[in-house]
């Protein structure tokens, strides 16, 4: 086997293994510190114990988050040596500011507040936990703008055989970054909303007599969730804007997009066959795509063949067109679940907001079933953009395939990706029953 | 002071403060299970590390990302090198992190007592591979002029890499000892006390046998900067000694601590100004000069460090104080 393609599956798990439970442990951190917040400000004992209960709940994915996030630090170096060399100069000072930025922040205060109910006063008490929070939300900054860099390079000459820093400010106000790192802080908030939604649905099943409790924690959760929701949507439309400009492959891949467009059709169900380079069935709508990306109903969608050429007479012969199947399909499972979770949201509000009205159980079963869906969505948005931009690990810069470690041997790398696999598969499961215990249990 | 040497100083800086700090947790997470079988006791031993450990933990996350961002070519040949070493540490802090978070979350003695052999377990592991990492600094590993690895486990795990590894093992088990010794009560103290002996004669052994290793085989402490560390170093553990036969508890750990920090001076002052030694020609050898980040890249984060450093030391500094009283078992609620 290809020590490359080890690498890459082994990227893809632990980059949206860590992915399950980050967005869960950033949404829920705010969720606990308003929470503690309320109970510091209205002293009332059920806010209290809303803290302790979602925060039990935030430290099994915190914990989960930071043990699988080291292994993604250590992994540039391990894994993709050459890339780590290439781009270090402008990548890796994102991450050290990082460390000292958010990460300090985050450990730091997550040990006292664990530990200090007790030995702290509430007002320093309620404090730390907001550092945790604003440390962990630093932490999505910095290592977006990063990512952003590899999306969208800037800032940077070629020099000494590598990229290298000459704009500092361009990096971290590149635009592209700030649209993908706002998306990602609300797709963080909607995540642990749907995750409260569905804990307070099923005890909603169950009748639990804490109809107070489940009640303030819903009602925080639908509406912090919609404000999210709508912000993740507004985000997606100038995410999509801005990739139109500077990525048109990834658009024109997640498109399905062959051919160039001129009357913005927008796909909506494709069969694609990318050895011919046609799609087989194509179910579209006329003019959404150009109202999508560009506010209007005139414009060119830039076709895959066309852009292709281009890329060749600008970065010499080759593929430079992505896994077209994969990227599309979780552009539309992002948009679908997306789109599902804005109507829920609407329902739950309009719903939770009228007097002394339980809701029906099969909505409720709905609810709990629907605690999948930001997961949904927040693996597959970042597949359609890793996967979209591929063959390039840095656009225009320096292809996956360069960005490796060379003479890498393929059984050392399989182990270490069995290994990985087999320790993540049993911590899913026991951190999966801890959290399906914590919920039964209750408050 | 020229750019690249400052980085090399707050990389070393960092590398120091990641031995020192997660030195006693490794050690504590390696004495749990065998300090006691009673669960209370065992979670007077977690309760003395849980409200730092996440924060100790960062030193290493920092050192590793600044390592990354002011001298990648280090970062990356050193890593791809000892691919399985660090996969190996990344387990074993997998084991170990989620062991301490999860322990105390159910009451059932099968799922405590399989987690702090966990944590036990995992804390080895870390700690015995950073010590093959330590020795593999030491004494270099084949890269070729491209700054690829072009050698085997044998080039990795060698005898002296193996003296290095159960050397930073026995010093941390120490490190953890005075520790636990400063901040546990009753019972536990007792049991603690009666280890401490044991435990620091094993060190003193290792740390001896490391000295001579190191002398002998790489030509360490040849120059004065080398010989005042390793000498220093030496000092320091005498005094650990001496103030665990006075019952000084607070300076056994003190000098404990400041054992570790002069061996890694050691380490990082006979490296310098070479960070990745090649043991194929000297010529092909990292240097500071030769792996670091652009001078603009390098100033940029030297302004951001200028605060950083002060203030993350600050404010952890403070979650010290807060919890600095022992742990007495009325403390044990969590």
């Amino acid at each position: 086997m290809d020590p490359l393609v080890i690498s890459r599956w082994q990227f893809a798990i632990t980059t949206s293994y860590h992915f399950l439970f980050v967005p869960l442990s950033i949404g829920l951190g705010l969720f606990v510190a308003i929470m503690e917040t309320l109970y510091m400000n209205k002293k009332r004992e059920v806010y209290l114990r809303m803290t302790k209960f979602w925060g039990q709940f935030f430290l099994v994915s915190v914990a989960m988050g930071i043990v699988t996030g080291i292994v993604l630090e250590f992994q540039f170096g391990l894994n993709w040596a050459r890339f780590s060399r290439y781009v270090g100069d402008v990548f890796g000072p994102p991450l050290a500011i990082e460390s000292w930025v958010a990460f300090f922040l985050e450990s730091v205060f997550i040990g006292v507040w664990l530990y200090g109910w007790k030995k702290l006063p509430v007002k320093l008490h309620v404090f730390s936990i907001w550092m945790v929070t604003l440390g962990a939300m630093l932490s999505a900054f910095w290592i977006i703008s990063a990512n952003g860099f590899m999306q969208e390079p800037v800032g940077y000459v070629l020099r000494n055989g590598r990229v290298e820093l000459v704009d500092f400010p361009a990096v971290i106000f590149n635009p592209k970054a700030h649209f993908m790192f706002w998306h990602t802080v609300f797709a963080c908030i909607v995540t642990s909303s749907f995750f409260v939604i569905g804990v307070c649905a099923w005890h909603g099943i169950r009748k639990t007599v804490e109809l107070d409790f489940f009640r303030r924690s819903l009602r925080m959760a639908v509406v912090m969730g919609l404000a999210a929701m709508i912000a993740v949507i507004l985000l997606g439309h100038f995410m999509a804007k801005n990739m139109a400009e500077h990525q048109p492959m990834k658009l024109a891949a997640a498109e399905a997009a062959w051919e160039t467009r001129t009357d913005g059709r927008l796909s909506l169900f494709a069969i694609i066959d990318e050895a011919s380079k046609v799609n087989q069935v194509d179910i579209t709508v006329p003019w959404l795509l150009n109202v999508l990306v560009f506010d209007r109903f005139t414009g060119t969608i830039a076709g895959m063949n066309d852009i292709q050429k281009e890329h060749v007479l600008k970065y010499g012969p080759g593929d430079y067109i992505p896994p077209v199947t994969l990227t599309y399909w979780s552009f539309r499972l992002m948009i679908f679940s997306g789109i599902a979770m804005f109507f829920l949201l609407v329902i739950l509000v309009v719903m939770t907001f009228r007097k002394q009205h339980l809701l029906p159980v099969w909505f409720l079963w709905m609810l709990l079933g629907s605690m999948g869906l930001p997961h949904i969505a927040n693996i597959t948005g970042w597949i359609v953009t890793e996967v979209g931009r591929q063959p390039w690990a840095v656009y225009g810069l320096l292809k996956t395939s360069a960005g490796s470690t060379l003479n890498l041997d393929a059984g050392t790398a399989l182990s270490s990706l069995i290994l990985y696999t087999l320790i993540y598969s049993l911590l899913a499961f026991i951190a999966g029953s801890l959290i399906i215990r914590q919920i039964k249990k209750g408050p | 002071m020229d750019l690249p040497t400052l980085w090399f100083v707050i990389v070393a800086y960092l590398f120091a403060g990641f031995l020192f700090l997660e030195g006693f947790d490794y050690g504590v997470g390696m004495l749990l299970p065998f300090l006691s079988r009673e669960d209370e006791h065992r979670r007077m031993i977690l309760s003395s590390i849980g409200g730092v450990w996440d924060g100790n933990e960062v030193w290493m996350v920092s050192a590793g990302a600044v390592l990354f961002a002011s001298f990648p070519a280090w970062y990356a040949t050193l890593f791809s090198s000892l691919y399985m070493i660090f996969t190996l540490i990344l387990c074993g802090l997998i084991l170990r992190g989620i062991g301490l978070k999860f322990r105390n979350l159910r009451e059932d003695r099968f799922w405590r007592s399989t987690w702090d052999w966990m944590i036990c377990l995992g804390s080895f592991t870390a700690a015995f591979f950073w010590g093959v990492v330590v020795g593999d600094l030491l004494q270099g590993v084949p890269i070729n002029d491209q700054m690829v690895f072009i050698g085997g486990m044998k080039d990795v795990f060698t005898p002296f890499s193996l003296v290095t590894a159960l050397a930073v093992v026995v010093l941390f088990l120490l490190h953890g000892a005075v520790y636990l010794n400063i901040k546990v009560s009753g019972d536990v103290l007792k049991r603690v006390e009666r280890v401490l002996p044991v435990v620091f004669f094993i060190a003193l052994i290792m740390a001896a046998g490391l000295l001579l290793f190191g002398s002998l085989k790489l030509g360490m402490m040849h120059t004065a900067v080398e010989m005042t560390f390793a000498g220093l170093a030496v000092v320091a553990l005498a005094l650990c000694g001496v103030s665990l036969l006075r019952k000084a508890s607070l300076a056994a750990f003190w000098t404990s601590g400041a054992t570790i920090i002069l061996v890694g001076g050691l380490v990082f002052t006979h490296l310098y100004p070479r960070v990745l030694i090649s043991t194929l020609d000297p010529r092909w050898t990292l240097t500071i000069y030769n792996s670091s980040s652009s001078p603009y890249a390098l100033k940029v984060m030297s302004i951001v460090a200028l605060f950083f450093i002060p203030t993350t030391l600050l404010y952890q500094g403070w979650t010290y104080w807060i919890l600095r009283k022992r742990v007495e078992h009325s403390d044990l609620n969590y």
